[in-house]
């Protein structure tokens, strides 16, 4: 089976479960019973089931199938959760506590909507690189670069051809090399301030004799790595950061969540 | 970590073997990693460089090598190939460094971190004063927001929610706290079941057979509703024998603790919050019921009340009618020949007033409606009064027997058996024992002339009886008021065997009320010419007879008084009797009292002519005409007090009262019915008794109609029929030959056929969802309890 | 305060209480405490623990060892250790099964007393081959799992890890019965013993030699030695015919053996006819060539080597070189433009097929074991009128690293083999020839055809010599979000450190990680002078048995990809080992196993999220072009 029609049963089969928990509210409706409190156990046996991947994870040596397969339950169960929620949810949500677990839930199901569509566009603009780097990593390549970089420019100063190079470096280039990108950039990188670089850096030709060229071109090559590895820096740390955020408001979600059922329970005076 | 060099597409060789692989699962990174150059063991486990513990042993230097030694073993190997490359190994580089820890390797962290700030801000939350405006999930609507001004804590949250104050878990439910409140107005609501109806109430509406609108099987969906049956093994029986009535009761609610904390009554459960939705704002109206609410129940859905809402059959024309009001013919006949407007709102309109239905009263009373035009002839109809009691003429012969102590029979009253025993006397004789044989021989006209004679029994019977009435005159006249009362309690043991209850007392009263003892004196010296001896026994009975006649007089001032004020407004007071009396008195002298010209507005007489006491009625609405009248039909009709010949007493009207009043059916006086209905001696005389249904099933509401110009009149949805199948009076006529005690279905059958049956459609001109309001709460009421459900037309 | 208490109390929480919601990584928390331990040897593992020295003495006079000349031995290792340490004695009863063919076996054979069969033509053994191909597809995993049970049944591949077990389980006479009803006339066999002594044997001994074409191994003779050292699957099944003593000689052993010219000798003797014969009946091609032909071809035939066995050294060599030169470097096994001289057959190891193009060569594949070259052209030459000119070979057969080929004349494929060959067995007739005698030569364009294999990747992978690997990782960079969460799996599953690393070789969106790629040739084991590194039996992977590694590097410098790597060896207690002499840490060579031993199946390949990593089998063309083609 495609992906392609693994995704289109899966999206069938995630369709159908919402009409039948619609249905279900409905005959909920139609009989006087309560069907807030159909859509909050099933909004609370599938958020428990989004849980499990964390948990699958942690048991990576269990035989209970791929992650992958999780994964895709978890995104498509988190489809589910989320429209079960806009089911479950009054409108306007009223009450600060309210407010606050409907936040939180929202805020978990967006962070995670942008993880599902960042894992699916990131990687192929990471793999458009001329190289992998793997993040851990990137900060002793960074520095490889930069010292390269500088020696190359030390160098040029001796080849009898002036500093041209030398002082460009000084200005332009040491920054560049040895001083982390802006939070701009960090988060929506470009490639402008490469190019710019790597136009002045050409732009330098002109007062340069043959060893400074070749110099010159050994240089533009190094700010188009460096530039790679800023780039995916950038991108692997805003995948890491949105994943560790998604993570991280989950156990509050828990948290917030058993207060909510215990309270709701305590005020119907059940429990 | 040369390998990562980032050139050539072949993989480099110069592999360290030794060098461990990148870890990302490890805690700590080695500090000179920003430098470009970590040591390739990096920290340990517990965040200490490597390196920070090799001060005991020296750090192989470059002379150490020994080129002997196989690469492998040399322990100097290393620092040795690397010196070829590079001059001297930097000692910044090979010093111990600070570990970093790793970014990504504890993302629990956060999570945890996170999770504990945010459970300690609920913590905190849930410590301080505020917490309930934290965790209410949104204001309360208009009527209750009171509620969270209280101050004292158990006042707030916990006035609803069951376990919101105490940590303990309660026993009430959120419902019971809701009927501490409202069980005043909505007593029936307690009961939680289907518009608050009993078991067997929802039974037999859902067991009745198709009946227009509220065919069961129609009305309310069978899955809705699930017997309980082992509880209520009864109520299944019903519910599976009637095969059409799909249907049983019960839960509808999702709660399943409340219901089961309900006692086992209740086969249907239904929680207030089903319907009435709190903490929805103080805009949201509490009572504003959906449509899908009610359909969840009803079988038979419809889109709107334009589109699929079932016809009315009767409605509005069910109500039961007690006044035999002829529309057509009052419009046709009476007010055309006396060229008045027939309209209806002079009789039924009162803008000053709103009843249930608005402005609008079924009758604005006989003063404002009748009086006019019948007032004179109810006064015409008694212009003699009601003789309440004659005294017959018997055989002189007879009546000289000493035996029979009559010898003092009035001379006027000697010639021969006649006059009539009236049903006053008759039913103040039941309460003499000696009287019950001779009453029974009395035929039901009450003539003496009728008793037929055979043998000495027509003398015998009249006789007896006389000697009865001459006992009852002379009682009255020593005891007064307290001599009737006496006998018509009596009367009542016997014709019910039980004591008199509260209703008939009340009736006693009202019997008794406007009796001048005096009167019956003048009788003792005037008709029996005895002053000598009344006065004689009166002196030798005098210290009991006037002790027991002050106590009377004290007794009874009491209930007349309370009588005055409960009926003030409708009742005719006998507070002027005593100046009949002396009326009465000064008239004696006069050869000929009439009462019609000297009691105009009502009172006693002695008719001196007839020998006969008369009452003159105060006109329309005479508490004692109606009172007697209650009396006779219970002591004469009932089954200890039949006689053989008279089969049935119909009912006793001196003035023609019936011709307009449809009185509910006395037979069935003393059972439950009648009493459900009937719960004070005049609604039964009333127009309407509307009033004693607090919530009837439908409602409407006429005021907001009346001002639209197009209905201004009635007859736009009042349409009277072209034709009635028979009127009234025929009707009414027709069910006495029948059986009298069929006299309501009859005014009922007659109202449903007086006017057009109202349509749907005339409401849907308006009440459609595009314009008007058509919601199913707009006419009907859900709380209507046993009293709107008797309204359905139980 | 106590909002602020409540506030810090979270933030400045100790990370050990976080241990509870991490799985222990007891392995590198261990590293502090250490053990002193004596230096591993490479004979602290005998193959047989047991072996006396009556059985020493016995051995030493008997046939071959008594004239071999111990002053050829090195000091370090002398003949009776040698017999001591890499031999071991086993007893066979008659109609015992030595080893299967297909299996994977570190051993050479010899042969002391009575006979050994081996069969020339395939037996069918209840088991089948492992065949699981990684499945790509989420959905196709879930119902392979759902379905578990029954696809295996079908296919009658345990877990290795359960071998030994599912192995008692299939002994059942049950098992066997219904394996028997669906496979075409597999053999019945039954088993005895256990442990190191467990033997299975024929049930049917007569019947299935009378089925079968056997030849006879005697006394003194020694056979299976060419897988052993070619670390290539068994050709044939060998049966003892009788009762036996068989002298197993792991193949260090043998390495030390072949010292000596007479043993070397005889190792060269017999494996030209019965082997050859054997592998010719296995041919598609040779399926109706009367025997009495086949023993010509046999005479015929040429067996030739290409490169050297150790190849990683001039791999290693060429790295800095032109894609030219080092094509210039590869052994010409035949080369496009030349006669068309014989047919050859592919034994084992790499050959690059490949034509000119432009300046250079193109590759088009690479032929693996069992795959012919020359055979288009042959038939077409076969075919050809009278004034019709033959053709010429239209590619050139390079050996990529070591081959094994075997060549069948023209005049013998045309006498013997061609007349007997149906049609369809036969290739299409070749329409537009390249190369004709005195035409001149003409490009073909370099555009890869659909269902091909892209001639970038198919020449990256052939230089970078992947195509050796059976289970190489390939990361799809495309879908790769970089997580690591396969590293921080591994590392879960290999005691806290990850046995490989997500770099390595990229070509386009595809990653090949160093990780270890279990290769169809392993070089990496050639160098072991311990065994410790080997080959399971059934499944062919390639594991390092850590009680018997000695850390002495060999297979971690000569693996050409750089997948192994020495590290700390741990004792039980997860102490690190501390050689008692240097007071140096004993390292162990640490690759990947495919979590063979923990759940069965690759740990990395499981916790990927986005389904980026997995196994390919690139010694088939066909996988590569199923990796090419994933939608």
């Amino acid at each position: 089976m495609s992906r392609q029609n693994t995704r289109i049963l899966a999206w069938t089969i995630t369709i159908c479960l919402i009409a039948l928990t619609a249905s279900g509210v409905q005959w909920f409706r139609d009989h006087l019973a309560d069907e807030s409190t159909l859509t909050g156990w099933i909004l609370l046996l599938s958020t428990f089931g989004l849980f499990l991947l964390s948990e699958r994870k942690r048991k990576i040596t269990h035989p209970w199938g791929p992650v992958a397969i999780w994964l895709q339950v978890h995104t498509y169960l988190g489809v589910y959760a989320s429209v079960i929620f806009l089911m479950h949810i009054g409108w306007p949500v009223r009450g600060a506590f309210e407010i606050l677990l409907a936040s939180c839930f929202v805020f978990v199901a967006c962070s995670g909507i942008v993880l599902a569509i960042y894992s699916r566009t990131v990687p192929k603009k990471l793999a458009a690189v001329a190289r992998d780097y793997p993040l851990e990593q990137i900060p002793v390549f960074a520095a490889q670069v930069a010292n390269q970089a500088h020696e190359l420019a030390v160098q040029s100063a001796s080849f009898g051809e002036g500093a041209t190079l030398a002082e460009y470096y000084k200005r332009r280039l040491l920054p560049f090399f040895n001083e982390p990108r802006g939070s701009m950039y960090r988060m929506f990188p470009t490639g402008a301030t490469k190019r710019r670089l790597l136009r002045e850096l050409g732009d330098l030709d002109r007062y340069l004799a043959s060893q400074g060229v070749a110099c010159r071109i050994k240089l533009s090559q190094m700010v188009q790595n460096k530039d790679d590895l800023d780039f995916h820096s950038a991108m692997q740390v805003r995948l890491r950061f949105l994943f560790a955020l998604h993570v991280a408001f989950t156990w509050s979600l828990a948290i917030l969540i058993a207060t909510h059922v215990i309270l709701v329970y305590r005020f119907q005076g059940v429990m | 970590m040369d390998q990562h060099q980032p050139s050539g597409g072949l993989p480099n060789h110069g592999i360290d073997v030794t060098a461990p692989r990148a870890n990302p699962a490890r805690p700590w990174v080695c500090g000179n990693t920003a430098l470009g150059s970590p040591c390739p063991t990096g920290p340990l486990e517990d965040g200490r460089c490597c390196r920070a513990n090799q001060s005991t042993k020296p750090a192989p230097q470059p002379g150490d090598c020994d080129p002997t030694k196989c690469d492998h073993e040399c322990a100097a190997a290393k620092l040795c190939k690397h010196n070829r490359i590079s001059s001297q190994p930097d000692p910044i580089l090979s010093a111990p460094c600070i570990p970093r820890r790793a970014t990504w390797y504890a993302r629990q962290t956060w999570a945890l971190n996170i999770a504990m700030l945010l459970a300690g801000l609920l913590l905190l939350a849930m410590a301080f004063d505020f917490r309930e405006e934290f965790f209410v999930p949104g204001n309360l609507s208009a009527k209750h927001s009171q509620i969270l001004g209280n101050t004292i804590a158990s006042q707030r949250c916990s006035l609803c929610h069951p376990n919101a104050h105490t940590i303990a878990g309660g026993f009430s439910t959120q419902d019971e706290l809701c009927m501490h409140c409202h069980s005043a107005h909505l007593p029936d609501a307690a009961l939680r079941s289907p518009h608050d109806l009993t078991d067997q109430q929802l039974i037999q509406l859902v067991s009745r057979p198709a009946d227009g609108i509220f065919a069961a099987e129609k009305l309310i969906r069978p899955t809705a509703v699930v017997a309980r049956k082992n509880q209520q093994p009864n109520v299944a029986q019903d519910l599976n024998a009637s095969a059409d009535i799909s249907i049983a009761l019960t839960t509808a609610a999702g709660k399943g603790n409340v219901q089961e904390s309900m006692p086992a009554s209740g086969a249907v459960q239904t929680a207030c919050a089903q319907c009435h939705v709190e903490h929805h704002g103080k805009d949201r109206d509490l009572k504003s019921i959906a449509n899908q609410r009610c359909q969840a129940c009803h079988q038979s859905r419809f889109h709107s009340f334009a589109d699929g809402h079932p016809e009315f059959d009767e409605y509005p024309y069910r109500t039961e009618r007690r006044i035999a009001f002829d529309h057509r013919a009052h419009r046709d006949k009476y007010f055309g020949q006396k060229q008045t407007q027939f309209d209806c709102q002079a009789c039924h309109v009162v803008n000053e007033q709103l009843s249930l239905v608005g402005n609008v009263f079924r009758t604005i009373g006989f003063e404002g409606a009748c009086a006019k035009c019948h007032q004179e002839a109810i006064g015409a109809s008694l212009a003699d009064g009601w003789a309440v009691l004659q005294i017959p003429s018997l055989d002189n012969q007879a009546l000289n027997n000493p035996q029979l102590e009559l010898s003092d029979w009035p001379e006027t009253a000697r010639f021969g058996y006649e006059g009539e025993i009236s049903t006053l006397v008759r039913v103040l004789l039941l309460g003499d024992p000696d009287m019950r044989l001779a009453l029974a021989k009395l035929p039901t006209s009450g003539k003496l002339s009728d008793i037929p004679e055979i043998g000495q029994l027509r003398a015998a019977v009249s006789l007896t009886l006389a000697r009865g009435i001459r006992k009852l005159v002379r009682q009255v006249a020593q005891k007064g008021q307290q001599a009737w009362k006496k006998r018509l309690t009596f009367a009542i043991e016997v014709a019910l065997g039980r004591p008199p209850n509260e209703h008939e007392l009340l009736l006693m009263d009202d019997a008794c009320a406007g009796l001048p003892p005096n009167l019956f004196r003048e009788i003792e010296s005037q008709w029996f010419s005895n002053s000598d001896r009344l006065a004689i026994t009166n002196s030798e009975g005098a210290p009991e007879s006037l002790g027991v006649s002050s106590e009377v007089e004290s007794s009874s001032a009491a209930p007349l008084g309370q009588l005055v004020s409960v009926n003030q407004d409708d009742l005719l007071l006998g507070d002027d009797s005593f100046d009949d009396f002396q009326g009465n008195e000064k008239a004696a002298s006069s050869p000929r009292f009439l009462g019609i010209q000297h009691l105009t507005a009502g009172g006693w007489y002695l008719d001196d002519e007839l020998l006969a006491v008369r009452v003159m009625s105060r006109g329309h609405a005479d508490s004692f005409l109606a009172a007697w009248n209650e009396i006779a039909q219970i002591t004469l009709n009932s089954d200890q007090a039949k006689t053989t010949d008279s089969a049935h007493l119909r009912l006793f009207t001196p003035g023609n009262c019936t011709e307009c009043h449809l009185i509910p059916d006395e037979s069935n006086y003393g059972k439950p019915e009648y009493h459900s209905q009937e719960s004070a001696i005049w609604s039964s005389w009333k127009s309407s008794y509307r009033a004693t249904t607090s919530r009837p099933f439908t409602k409407f509401n006429h005021s907001p109609h009346l001002t639209l110009p197009l209905l201004k009149n009635c007859q736009h949805c009042h349409e009277l029929s072209a034709s009635p199948s028979k009127t009234l009076a025929e009707s009414v006529n027709l069910v006495a030959d029948k059986s009298p005690s069929n006299s309501n279905s009859v005014a009922h059958e007659y109202l449903a056929t007086e006017f057009v049956h109202m349509r749907r459609d005339q409401c849907t001109v308006c009440h459609s969802n595009a314009s008007l309001n058509d919601s199913c709460t707009e006419c009907h009421n859900y709380h209507v309890g046993t009293d709107g459900f008797l309204l359905l037309g139980h | 305060m106590l909002a602020f208490a409540l506030l810090a109390f979270p933030v400045g929480l100790d990370v050990k209480l976080l241990s509870l919601y991490r799985a222990p990584s007891n392995g590198t928390r261990m590293s502090l405490q250490m053990i002193s331990v004596e230096r591993p040897d490479r004979w602290d593992h005998p193959l047989d623990p047991g072996i006396s020295d009556q059985t020493l003495d016995w051995l030493s006079v008997q046939h071959p060892f008594a004239r071999m000349d111990a002053d050829r031995f090195a000091r370090t290792a002398p003949l009776r250790d040698v017999l001591k340490n890499d031999c071991r004695l086993l007893e066979f009863e008659k109609g015992d099964i030595v080893f299967r063919e297909g299996q994977y076996g570190g051993s050479a054979y010899l042969v002391l007393e009575g006979e050994v069969r081996i069969f020339l033509s395939s037996l069918v053994f209840p088991e089948a081959k492992r065949n699981g191909t990684p499945t790509s597809n989420w959905l196709s995993l879930l119902s392979s799992r759902l379905f578990k049970s029954k696809s295996e049944s079908e296919l009658g591949v345990p877990a290795p890890s359960k071998l030994p077990h599912s192995e008692d389980r299939r002994g059942s006479r049950r098992n066997i019965a219904t394996r028997r009803r669906r496979q075409s006339a597999p053999i019945r066999t039954g088993q005895r013993g256990h442990g190191t002594n467990t033997r299975i044997f024929l049930q049917d001994i007569p019947g299935v030699l009378g089925a079968h074409e056997t030849s006879s191994i005697g006394c003194g003779e020694l056979f299976g030695e060419l897988a052993a050292v070619t670390r290539s699957p068994r050709d044939f099944t060998a049966m003892s015919a009788t009762r036996a003593k068989v002298l197993e000689i792991r193949w260090q052993g043998l390495k030390l053996l072949k010292q000596d010219p007479a043993f070397r000798e005889l190792l060269d003797e017999r494996y030209r006819s019965e082997v050859l014969r054997n592998h010719l009946r296995e041919t598609a091609l040779f399926r109706f060539v009367p025997d009495e032909h086949i023993d010509q071809i046999v005479a015929n035939a040429r067996l030739e080597a290409f490169g050297t066995l150790e190849w990683y050294a001039d791999f290693r060599k060429s790295s800095g070189k032109t894609p030219a030169e080092r094509i210039d470097k590869e052994p010409l096994v035949a080369e496009e433009g030349h006669y068309a001289t014989g047919l050859w057959i592919i034994r084992g190891g790499f050959a690059r097929l490949s034509r000119r193009q432009g300046a250079g060569h193109r590759t088009l594949a690479y032929l693996g074991k069992g795959q012919m070259f020359g055979l288009r052209e042959l038939v077409h030459n076969f075919r050809l009128q009278e004034h019709d000119a033959p053709l010429p070979f239209q590619e050139s057969l390079r050996a990529i690293g070591y081959v094994d080929a075997l060549c069948i004349p023209k005049q013998t494929l045309f006498a013997h083999v061609l007349p007997f060959v149906r049609k369809v067995d036969l290739p299409k007739p070749i329409s537009e020839a390249r190369y004709r005698f005195g035409q001149p030569l003409m490009d073909a364009p370099l555009h890869a055809r659909k269902h091909s294999v892209d001639t970038g990747l198919l020449e990256f992978l052939v230089d970078q010599r992947l195509i050796n690997g059976k289970q190489t990782m390939v990361i799809d960079t495309n879908r790769c979000t970089r997580c690591d969460d396969c590293v921080r799996a591994c590392a879960a599953t290999h005691g806290g450190t990850p046995v490989f690393e997500r770099t390595g070789p990229q070509y386009g969106p595809w990653m090949f990680a160093h990780a270890c790629m279990h290769c169809e040739d392993p070089v990496c084991m050639i160098g072991c002078p311990t065994g410790a590194i080997h080959r399971a039996s059934e499944s062919g992977l390639v594991s390092i048995s850590g009680e018997s590694c000695i850390g002495c590097k060999s297979c971690a410098e000569s693996c050409p990809y750089g997948n192994i790597r020495m590290v700390k060896a741990l004792d039980q207690q997860g102490r690190v080992k501390v050689a008692e002499a240097t007071g140096e840490p004993i390292l162990r060579a640490s690759k990947c196993d495919l979590c063979a031993d923990v759940s069965g199946r690759p740990s990395c390949q499981t916790a990927c999220p986005h389904a980026a990593l997995q196994r390919v089998n690139l010694s088939q063309v066909q996988q590569v072009k199923m990796l090419t083609h994933r939608i």
